[in-house]
Parts: structure tokens; sequence; C-alpha cells
């Protein structure tokens, strides 16, 4: 890992620390990663509507705290820190980067089986949790 | 030589020949061709005539229970030729993994491997005018100028299927001058074989009784005899041949009609959203070749095969929807366009749809395509492929044909077709669709989504495909199979049969390409009988 990407991820773990004190909406705005990986939708709508009907079979992951955790795990940031996702807002991350980082993480979801039946059709677990952050705010 | 019509001949005249052949379907045929020119005698009975006759045809019909299936005297003909009359001409030799015993699949396993059915595969491909070469990826990436689809690795692979052009699918009408021309085979037509005659104490085939619809009575004799008359009147001719063996000829462990397969089609099963709306799918679209047509077709690796303990299935794209063909500005896209447009559905998106191809095509968007700005489009275009998904069925023996209380003009018993499927089916249908999914979504290239009828994949009716395979299945144990690996009945010694009744499994590809190799292997066995 690059030493840059080393600070990135220390910088988003400091903020993701940081997460559990602030306010839903206060954390929408301020938490950058948040905005970048939700950015990646085009349609939000699409993907708020997804996202419903992802948590309306895990309603239990109905926030917006915990959407956040679980999208932003050490694995998942090994992958996609180096491809300048920034939790402290310094950067602008390259968004076909992130898109092709976001990719490795899908394909690891569907190798290991974290997959979920939407409308007949097998999405990723890490996609609908984005999907139902972006529903959620 | 030539043809004759056994209307014609005397009544109670006797029909001698080396070699008798009961049908002249693409089996029959093949076995006679490949005696051409030599010495041996062939009398090749036909039950038809050359053309379509009512009459004859009429002796097709039968009883349908179990799974809805067409009228039995439309989905084969008697007639020269048989089914190649209406046979849709494709042809791909099968697997490895075909012939193996597989042990997540009941009485899986041929008595032998592909290596032995190779070499007869390329000379059935070159009877039915295609060459060899044809099967190859390289042939066919460099005939279209596209590649088969990037997948993550070898899960998925992409294989290269043939269509038989139209002169040469009528393979009768294919052969006709040939067998007319012929110092060595007779082709019988008007020949309806109504019983194999043996004698209590021998294993030994005696003679054939032949009548005709004009009320004539005749014999066949010969040394060596060939059973080629289709699926489904191959166990009813061995059914019927029962005067010195009440359970039929053949039948001492009541194997004969059991095992009916058919290939299991399940139409609208299927429909994959590509992640790039610009993928390029012309690999697996219809190309016109010199001999026919070729297209590419996916299928699951041995690995995922053996892994995910899947029968064997093939993925083929079909119909092509895309709603935004009129919105396309850029002249560089019209070709696309164009090709899209060819095979447009038509079909309207459900709402979800629309959803789930927004944001597949958002996230995966291998390339950020400046698609909004050729389309001049607010939301991304919906672009999908109905994939067709053709499997093997798993054999079954309660999946059978056998003799009705009907009977024909001649007073024979017509025949019941009782197909079933088994609930091992219905759990292969639902892995093969999770597996699709997740090669798919793993790829990158995109989505299927999987569209099931209300109460899930048992209410799955499968549409036919005019294949009858398995009821007189091949193996080298008696209790298990009705043919050995000569394709000879266990129970007799001069008797033999050919065509997809011997299949012990099918695979996923359409059977006449293995029928007329697995003819020629036969016609191999018996040169080397007689010589």
């Amino acid at each position: 890992m690059t030493t840059s990407a080393t600070s990135n991820r220390r910088t988003l773990l400091t903020a993701l620390l940081a997460l559990p004190a602030l306010g839903g909406a206060a954390a929408a705005s301020a938490n950058p990663a948040r905005a970048q990986l939700t950015g990646l939708f085009s349609s939000r709508r699409s993907a708020a509507v997804l996202g419903q009907a992802y948590l309306q079979q895990r309603p239990e992951e109905a926030d917006t705290r915990k959407l956040e955790a679980l999208l932003l795990t050490p694995a998942n940031l090994e992958v996609l820190s180096p491809q300048g996702l920034d939790a402290d807002g310094g950067g602008r991350p390259d968004r076909r980067r992130l898109k092709a980082a976001f990719q490795e993480i899908r394909r690891r979801d569907f190798d290991q089986g974290a997959v979920m039946q939407i409308g007949g059709c097998m999405l990723s677990v890490t996609e609908l949790r984005l999907c139902a952050l972006t529903a959620l705010t | 030589m030539a043809f004759v019509d056994t209307r014609s001949l005397g009544n109670g005249e006797i029909i001698e020949a080396d070699i008798c052949i009961i049908g002249a379907g693409p089996a029959g045929l093949a076995i006679a061709m490949a005696f051409e020119g030599e010495s041996t005698r062939i009398a090749l009975l036909e039950s038809g005539d050359i053309g379509y006759d009512d009459d004859t045809q009429a002796l097709a019909a039968g009883e349908v229970v179990g799974i809805p299936y067409p009228d039995l005297d439309g989905v084969r003909l008697r007639m020269l030729g048989g089914s190649t009359n209406h046979w849709g001409g494709n042809i791909r030799p099968m697997d490895a993994l075909d012939f193996e015993v597989r042990d997540w699949i009941p009485h899986s396993g041929w008595p032998f491997g592909l290596e032995e059915l190779q070499p007869y595969f390329e000379r059935a491909a070159t009877f039915c005018g295609v060459p060899n070469e044809a099967f190859e990826i390289e042939s066919q990436r460099a005939a279209v100028s596209a590649d088969p689809w990037p997948f993550a690795d070898d899960a998925i692979a992409s294989q290269v299927f043939q269509t038989v052009g139209g002169e040469a699918r009528a393979l009768g009408l294919y052969h006709e001058e040939t067998l007319e021309q012929s110092n060595n085979i007779t082709t019988y037509l008007f020949a309806n074989v109504v019983d194999i005659v043996t004698d209590a104490l021998s294993d030994e085939v005696r003679e054939l009784t032949i009548k005709t619809l004009n009320d004539k009575t005749l014999t066949a004799r010969a040394k060596y005899f060939v059973l080629a008359a289709g699926g489904i009147e191959n166990p009813r001719i061995l059914l019927l041949a029962n005067k010195t063996r009440p359970a039929g000829l053949g039948n001492q462990n009541d194997l004969v009609g059991r095992y009916f397969m058919e290939h299991l089609t399940s139409p609208d099963f299927a429909l994959f959203f590509p992640s790039d709306p610009r993928l390029d799918f012309r690999f697996y679209k219809d190309f016109e070749a010199d001999w026919g047509e070729t297209w590419g077709i996916l299928t699951f690796s041995e690995e995922v095969q053996r892994e995910a303990q899947l029968v064997n299935a093939r993925f083929q794209a079909a119909t092509i929807t895309n709603e935004f063909n009129k919105n396309i500005a850029n002249p560089g896209m019209q070709s696309l366009a164009t090709l899209v447009r060819s095979g447009s559905s038509g079909r309207v998106p459900d709402e979800l749809e629309r959803h789930l191809a927004n944001v597949i095509a958002d996230i995966d968007d291998v390339a950020e395509s400046g698609y909004y700005r050729l389309f001049h489009h607010p939301d991304y275009p919906l672009v999908s492929i109905d994939l067709v998904v053709i499997s093997e069925q798993i054999p079954n023996p309660e999946s059978r044909v056998y003799l009705s209380d009907d009977k024909d003009r001649f007073g024979q018993n017509r025949c019941v077709l009782d197909w079933r499927l088994t609930d091992l089916d219905s759990e292969n249908l639902t892995r093969i669709s999770e597996q699709v999914q997740r090669q798919f979504g793993r790829s990158g290239l995109g989505r299927v989504r999987i569209r099931l009828p209300e109460g899930g994949y048992a209410q799955i009716n499968p549409h036919p495909h005019y294949h009858h395979m398995g009821t007189t299945r091949m193996d080298s144990d008696p209790r298990r199979g009705v043919v050995d690996a000569n394709c000879r009945l266990h129970e007799a010694s001069n008797l033999y049969v050919a065509g997809s009744s011997v299949f012990p499994t099918v695979g996923n590809v359409n059977p006449t390409l293995t029928i007329i190799a697995l003819a020629y292997r036969l016609a191999d066995h018996l040169k080397g009988l007689k010589s």
C-alpha cells in the first residue's frame, strides 16, 4: 500500500470513528465518503427504489450509521482508499477509478455469496447497502 | 435397386439383404450411406413415401399423458429423411463431461467417452456439409469480427453452434439421388414393420413382418437388423415384438420405453441487462455462413458443473430490446442501432426493470460512455437480452413410452407418452439460475434477472423440442440398459438400435449430430463383423 493510500485510509477511519457523534441529517452532509459513494449513481431515484427493497428484507439495517459502518469496513477500505475515497473532503476522487474499485468489491461479494435477490435479480450486498444509504439520505 | 414401392410387391414376398434397416431417418440413412458402393446388400425399410403421406403419417398418432406435449403424429415424420424434414438443423458435438458418470445425476454415464465418438462427430459434421473447424471459437471470432464476452474467468465458456443449411437439412431429399442410383442399397417405401420375429429358444432375430396400407404382408430377412425408427417408435416396435417374449423384445428388465427425455427449455426465463449498453453481442447472433448459419452460446465450465452439481445447460441470446434506438444521434452508433433493432422484441419493461437497469449500468459503467450525450436521454438506456436456457433432463425411469390399448389400422397397439420430470430437475433449474446470475454478476458484464411464474420453478412448463431420447438406453450391464456399448440389443445377437433412443444422457446440444455420429460408429462395427 502506498503512503498516500495509508494516509487516506487513516483519515477515513478517523472520520468514521466520529460518525456516531453526528446526527442523521448532519452526517449526510458531513460525510464526504458517503457522498462520494452514493454519487456513483446517476439515478439516485432508481438506487433509492432498490435500497428500499433491500431494507424491506433487512429492516435492522435502516440506519445510516450502521450502513456506513457496514460499507466502510477495513476490507472495503483496502480496496476503495487507494482509489481516492476521501473522508476529509480534501480530495476529489476519480469517479471511474472508484467505480472500478467498487466492481472489485462486488466481485468479492459474488464470490463469497454475499448477494441478495431483488425482483429476480441477484445483486451484491455491498451495492444494495449503498442503494439503501441513498434511500435513507 | 433404388426405390421400391412395397405396395407394388406381391403379397407374401420375401425381401432379402445382408443388413435390414428399419427407418430412413437420420440414423438409418447414415448407416445405409456408410455402406454405399460396397458389396453389402442393404434393405432400407421406410414406413412412408419420399414426400409426406397423410395415411402413413396417421400411423404415428398416440396418446399423451403426464406433461403436456403436442400430438404425437405432429412431432415426428414418417417419410424419407424422417423428422429431419422438420429439423431446425442445429448441430454441435456433445461435451466430454456428458459421457461421464456424474454422481450428482442419477443414471448418468455412457459406456465410452467423448474420445470414442470424436472421429464420428467429425464425419457426421461432414455428412451435414459443415466443416469441423466451424465449431472453433477462433473461426467464429474471425468470421463475425467480434469477440466472445470477457467473463471474469472460464467459469462460463463460449461455444459455437452451427445450423445446417436448408438444402442439407431434409436429409432424405439431400441423399435421394445417391439412393436412387445405388447398386447395393434398396429403399423400400411404404414398408411398415409390424413385428420383429424371434424364436423362443434363440437370441437371434429371424425376420421382420412388413405390412402395407394396401393390405399386403411381406417378410424381410437379413443377417443383421438395425432398428432406427426414432425415440418413440423404437420402444413401441420392441414392445410389440411380444409373441415369444411377452414383455416385449429386449425388455427382460423392464427398461424398454423408460427414461424418456427431452431437452428442457424455459422461454422468457432469464433477462440479461448489460452494464454497458454498447456491449458487443455479435458473437452470439446468427451469422450466415456458406453451409447455413453459425452462432455463439454460453455454457458452464466442467468445474462449475461439478462444484455446483449442475446438469449441462446452455444459454442463447434471443431477442434484444433497446428502447432508445430512435434517439441515437451519433453516426458511429448507427450500425449497433441497426443490429439491435433487428432483434428488438418491442417488449415493454416493467418499472423495477428500469430501476435495476439504471443501477446496474451506473455502478458497473465499465466505460463512462458518454451515452447520455449520445442518446440525449435522462435515464441510462435500457438494453436487455432474453437468454434462452436449454438443459438436459435428468434420466427418470418413470418418464416413459408404453403401449396404449388403442390400435392403429394394422391392429397394432399405439403408444402412450408419459413425460415426467422430477424434483431434481426443478432443483437444477434453481441452481442453474443462481449460477448464471452469480457468474454474470462477478464478471461485471451486467446482471441476469430470472423471471419465474407464480409457484416457482416447479410451475415452469418446458417447451418441447421434439427430441425423443433415452427410451432404449445404452449400458454395458443388461440390468441397466437395453443395448450394449455397440448398440446391440442385450437380448438379441443380431439386432441393433440406432438413434437418440440409445442416449443414456443427452447433454445440452440438439441430438441429430450425435445420432449420425453413433450411426457411423455402428456402421463401422457392422463392417467389422462382416469382415
